[in-house]
């Protein structure tokens, strides 16, 4: 694959399947402002709007990443294609993980201006957040060959996460503002297993 | 029969698959394991709790020094929309805010700025907090002599729109600031006998049921629904269907009641399955056995038609991801921005009533009728909706309307065209 090809797959993505997530999630950031005063905030509560709100980023951008294929007659069509599939789907998710990144990085600095008390950790955790809701999403959406299904299967881990959050340990995606002590580290290993499964399950699958 | 084809359809979708884990893992994390522990007969001489009375003249002296600490401190913090937002008001705001505290303590400005200095200060870290926090205690605080209660709520009402609004001064919630009193024994007595004798048990068990199952019904249903719409978009036999003699109304009707009786079968199992329970914890005692299916009926089935009706007339207009994100703002806003009141607070346009305790019969009696308003209202909302989504469902079989979308895909059409 060469890299005219690349870029011509990147922006033929980008503009029809992810701008309207785009925009959603860029919806989300402006909204979170209006009715989360950002300012002069604690520890704890700087990390509510990261983890709390810009999370729902990783659900928007990253379950609809096979929603394109789900259609039968467009997947038939890209899978008499030269290029593979999965190779995608990989592309569509890397653009969906970088904007992940700038939407809570962007926040986090924009909070640090407005004298929050925020550190790497409240990136790191919030952005752990967005990727664990995304990437359940996703999965669910790649071997259930159904995409509203993946992104019911990500609001209800939301859900669940703010009633019951400390009973996930590990896997509570509020760690600061629960002040869980949970291993961030264990949100991103169990995200990753979680995207790589859909994608070889999708590579495996004859039909959905 | 279609309908039971399509309630075959309905239980063999992936999202009906997780609406049944949902709503079973909500059941027994929350109601089972609360209803485990049984309420007992009070003993004399016990130890009851507390409650608050209405006393106004602690109200005020309290909700005053309270003010009057945050306005030192130049932090208030308010909930305009349910979040957490610190307010700190400018000179101008501080000046009326002064002028408040003026007219209800009857000192001056200087005085005010004079009680700062000779206040008692108390620096303390709130959890997980590296930052002190100052707090000026006053205890010898005086209200003006002749302040009323009623204007000092309008003067606590005029501060709270100087802050923008949902902060803690305000005349709703100055009941916080109020005197806590111990229970008393025959308090105790009553409450009991009101669950024992007028609830019959299984009474306060089943509104403690709705409360939590009530909590997720509103929004699961609406991904069920929503996906079920979209099956014949996505699996491109809506053109097969368009053609075929069924009437738009009775294929609408018989869809959305599929949906509704499917996703109630399960909800009424488990209200079976905690009458079982209430009747082995509660052997021996009289138990209404009928009300914990009446009152799923009554409390839940309006807001599981109403979340069915709403998955399926987004996803005919538009798709069934808008209703997704429109169904998770809507419950957003009805559990994160409604009523802070677990207990005792019912109003007649509530989409979720919450009432999280066994015990308050009294409590949830007194707003009886705003309940039954409430789920009327919201039964004849799905109605509306389910109206709605025929007539939708028309108007695309007629070719007069094709679902919204987003102009830039429909502009790349037309410039390919």
């Amino acid at each position: 694959m060469n890299s005219d090809c690349l870029l011509r797959i990147t922006k033929s993505n980008l503009r029809h399947n992810f701008l309207p997530y785009a925009l959603l999630s860029s919806g989300l950031l402006l909204f979170v402002p209006v009715i989360f005063g950002i300012c002069e905030l604690d520890r704890q509560l700087s990390a509510q709007p990261l983890e709390m709100y810009l999370s729902l980023t990783g659900m928007f951008v990253l379950t609809p990443v096979f929603m394109p294929e789900q259609n039968t007659e467009i997947r038939d069509t890209v899978r008499s294609k030269r290029m593979d599939c999965t190779e995608v789907y990989l592309i569509r998710s890397l653009y969906s993980l970088l904007f992940m990144a700038l939407i809570i990085g962007g926040f986090t600095l924009y909070m640090h201006h407005m004298n929050c008390d925020v550190d790497k950790w409240h990136f790191i955790s919030g952005y752990g957040a967005a990727l664990f809701l995304g990437s359940v999403g996703f999965f669910v959406s790649g071997v259930s060959g159904n995409t509203v299904a993946g992104f019911m299967a990500s609001s209800v881990v939301y859900i669940a996460n703010f009633g019951m959050g400390k009973k996930f340990g590990d896997l509570c995606i509020f760690t600061i503002s629960y002040h869980t002590n949970g291993r961030i580290w264990v949100l991103y290993a169990v995200s990753a297993v979680l995207i790589i499964t859909a994608l070889i399950a999708d590579r495996y699958k004859k039909s959905i | 029969m279609l309908f039971f084809k399509e309630c075959k359809k309905v239980f063999f979708s992936v999202t009906y698959f997780i609406y049944l884990a949902v709503m079973i893992l909500m059941f027994i994390s929350q109601y089972w394991f609360d209803a485990k522990i049984t309420v007992e007969k009070p003993v004399e001489g016990g130890d009851f709790g507390c409650t608050t009375v209405f006393d106004a003249e602690t109200i005020m002296p309290n909700a005053t020094a309270a003010f009057m600490n945050d306005f030192y401190n130049g932090e208030f913090i308010c909930y305009p929309y349910g979040f957490i937002k610190k307010v700190h008001p400018d000179a101008f705001e501080n000046e009326k805010l002064c002028s408040i505290i003026s007219e209800i303590t009857g000192y001056s400005a200087a005085e005010i700025e004079e009680l700062r200095n000779s206040a008692a200060v108390l620096e303390y870290y709130e959890e997980f907090s590296t930052t002190p926090k100052i707090q000026y205690k006053f205890p010898d605080l005086k209200i003006a002599e002749g302040m009323t209660y009623e204007h000092f709520c309008e003067l606590i009402d005029e501060a709270d729109d100087i802050l923008g609004g949902g902060s803690s001064y305000n005349s709703d919630g100055l009941e916080y600031y109020s005197k806590e009193v111990p229970i008393t024994y025959e308090e105790a007595l009553a409450e009991y006998n009101e669950f024992a004798e007028d609830d019959k048990v299984t009474g306060g068990l089943a509104r403690l049921f709705c409360d939590y199952l009530g909590i997720d019904i509103v929004l699961i249903p609406v991904f069920v629904a929503a996906a079920f719409t979209y099956t014949d978009r996505k699996k491109k036999i809506s053109d097969i269907i368009y053609s075929r003699k069924i009437s738009s109304a009775k294929l609408v009707l018989t869809r959305f009641a599929a949906l509704v009786v499917m996703m109630l079968i399960p909800v009424l199992l488990m209200a079976a399955a905690a009458h079982i329970q209430a009747a082995k914890l509660y052997s021996g005692t009289e138990l209404d056995n009928t009300v914990f299916y009446t009152l799923t009926l009554e409390w839940l089935l309006p807001n599981l038609m109403a979340a069915t009706a709403f998955g399926m007339l987004i996803t005919e207009l538009s798709s069934p991801i808008i209703a997704e994100i429109l169904g998770i703002a809507v419950w957003f806003k009805e559990v994160c921005l409604g009523s802070y009141e677990l207990v005792g607070d019912i109003s007649s346009f509530d989409l979720i009533i919450r009432h999280n305790s066994e015990m308050y019969r009294s409590v949830f009696m007194a707003n009886y009728s705003e309940f039954i308003f409430s789920r009327c209202f919201w039964a004849g909302i799905a109605l509306v909706m389910v109206t709605g989504t025929i007539a939708v469902y028309e108007l695309k079989r007629g070719g007069v309307l094709n679902e919204f979308r987003l102009p830039f895909k429909n502009n790349k059409i037309k410039s390919k065209a």
